[in-house]
């Protein structure tokens, strides 16, 4: 029934569009673009519902759209620019974070290619196995490995990375610091 | 876990946790999702044709070139309401929003960057936004464009929006208003333009391409030319014949040639835009 097909994607949602737009964000270094993301792998979820709720982790399914779609899509260049307007953006709303350290950790994140970028993204954000990783990329963890390491070899490098910073104090507990 | 690990694994979480989506989210997702099964199922695809029109050209226009347009003067409530809230949302800088209601194809090319980037570049041309006219609509089939002119200081440019059935943006453009017309079209962008109108029809859109500015060549890869110039010139006018009489304007800096072409049903308008070295920078296919 085209109702109950569209309750039960509404409601896969409404309860995971969280978790999956911090994913699309953090693969794509904007809120626009990671949005964009989302909305087109959402709309790919839809057209194969059937598929996904016959999945045996629909989750996963949708990440892997949310996933690959990002590693596919050549649009780099357009990445860039969203990054440096996103960049713009946070300057004036968001206090409670480190400018420097938000635009750093970016802007290390754009020196990836993007399947290396996935792959920091799945395994120390969602906190993958490197064999759950290559089952959603489609590759080995042979070659997981070996781009994690190459991503950490590059980032390794840069002076973004290079040292860990103490971490800025939110800006309400600045507040309530005599 | 290295240092680098420790930093990338702490910060990512630092950065991202806190993100929450939209509330509507939701009925966003699925309202694309109906969007795109009506698509996917629709007899005749939408092809995408074109470009950009003089320097305060902002977006990309998708339409399916095919029955006549009739302009009428008053436009429908729904539709003409949300046309005039983008103007507001322009001037407001609340470029997700004109965003949101766009199809994904629409929505990778035109990012909020590029939003602003024309309006901004409409005001600094024209000084600052004062009003909009009513909207007037062109209806085409199922689909809708309606024309806003905005009133700035300085001068005018017009707003073109055109939606689908489901009243999904599906195209979003800026134009100067202000047009000198050229008495005569100037020698070198007259042969350019008979050279690209030959070589679309003749199926050489490599050699097209090769005109292209660099935001052309992005906009308009080989297969999306050739399936423009498929649905505008073969399936909706029986074919190219030949190459009739030109005329020139002058919008912004830029000079739009347009070529009118017989065909073997009645006549296709190519409207090409130069920039002031002679690379393309706009191409349109229109019912003449």
């Amino acid at each position: 029934m085209p109702g109950s097909h569209d309750d039960d994607f509404a409601s896969f949602v409404s309860t995971r569009s969280g978790p999956l737009l911090r994913l699309a964000v953090g693969l794509t270094g904007s809120r626009p673009a990671g949005e964009d993301l989302l909305q087109s792998a959402l709309t790919r979820a839809y057209l194969s519902w059937s598929k996904v709720r016959g999945a045996a982790d629909a989750d996963a399914y949708v990440r892997r759209i949310v996933v690959n779609s990002h590693v596919s899509l050549r649009r780099r260049r357009r990445v860039r620019e969203e990054l440096q307007s996103d960049v713009a953006d946070v300057v004036g709303t968001a206090p409670s974070y480190g400018i420097d350290d938000r635009d750093a950790l970016w802007t290390a994140l754009a020196r990836l290619g993007r399947r290396q970028r996935a792959i920091v993204l799945l395994r120390y954000y969602e906190d993958l196995a490197d064999d759950q990783i290559a089952e959603l990329l489609g590759c080995s963890p042979a070659t997981v490995r070996s781009q994690a390491m190459r991503a950490l070899a590059t980032l390794k490098d840069l002076p973004e990375l290079s040292e860990h910073k103490p971490r800025p104090a939110p800006f309400t507990a600045t507040w309530e610091t005599p | 876990m290295t240092d680098v690990e420790t930093i990338l694994h702490s910060r990512l979480h630092e950065q991202l946790d806190d993100i929450a989506p939209s509330s509507l989210t939701t009925q966003h997702a699925l309202r694309a999702g109906h969007r795109a099964r009506r698509r996917r199922s629709a007899a005749v695809a939408a092809v995408a044709v074109v470009a950009l029109l003089g320097g305060a050209t902002t977006g990309v226009a998708l339409l399916r070139s095919g029955s006549d347009h009739s302009e009428s003067v008053i436009a429908a409530a729904p539709l003409a309401d949300r046309t005039l809230a983008y103007a507001e949302q322009f001037r407001d800088g609340n470029f997700a929003s004109i965003r949101s209601d766009m199809t994904p194809d629409v929505r990778a090319q035109l990012s909020e960057r590029r939003l602003k980037d024309a309006w901004q570049m409409a005001v600094e041309t024209f000084g600052p936004f004062a009003h909009p006219d009513p909207p007037a609509i062109r209806d085409a089939g199922s689909r809708a464009t309606y024309l806003l002119r905005l009133h700035f200081d300085k001068g005018d440019v017009n707003m073109r929006v055109t939606y689908d059935d489901d009243g999904a943006v599906i195209g979003l453009t800026l134009l100067s208003a202000q047009v000198e017309k050229l008495a005569t079209v100037p020698a070198d962008l007259a042969a350019a333009s008979r050279q690209i109108v030959d070589d679309l029809a003749q199926g050489r859109f490599d050699s097209v391409r090769t005109r292209f500015d660099d935001r052309m060549s992005r906009l308009l890869p080989v297969q999306k030319l050739r399936d423009g110039w498929q649905t505008a010139a073969v399936q909706e006018h029986g074919g190219f014949i030949s190459t009739g009489g030109m005329t020139a304007t002058r919008v912004l800096g830029a000079t739009v040639v347009d070529v009118f072409c017989t065909m073997k049903r009645g006549e296709l308008k190519v409207r090409i835009s130069f920039d002031d070295r002679g690379a393309v920078i706009g191409l349109l296919l229109q019912n003449a």
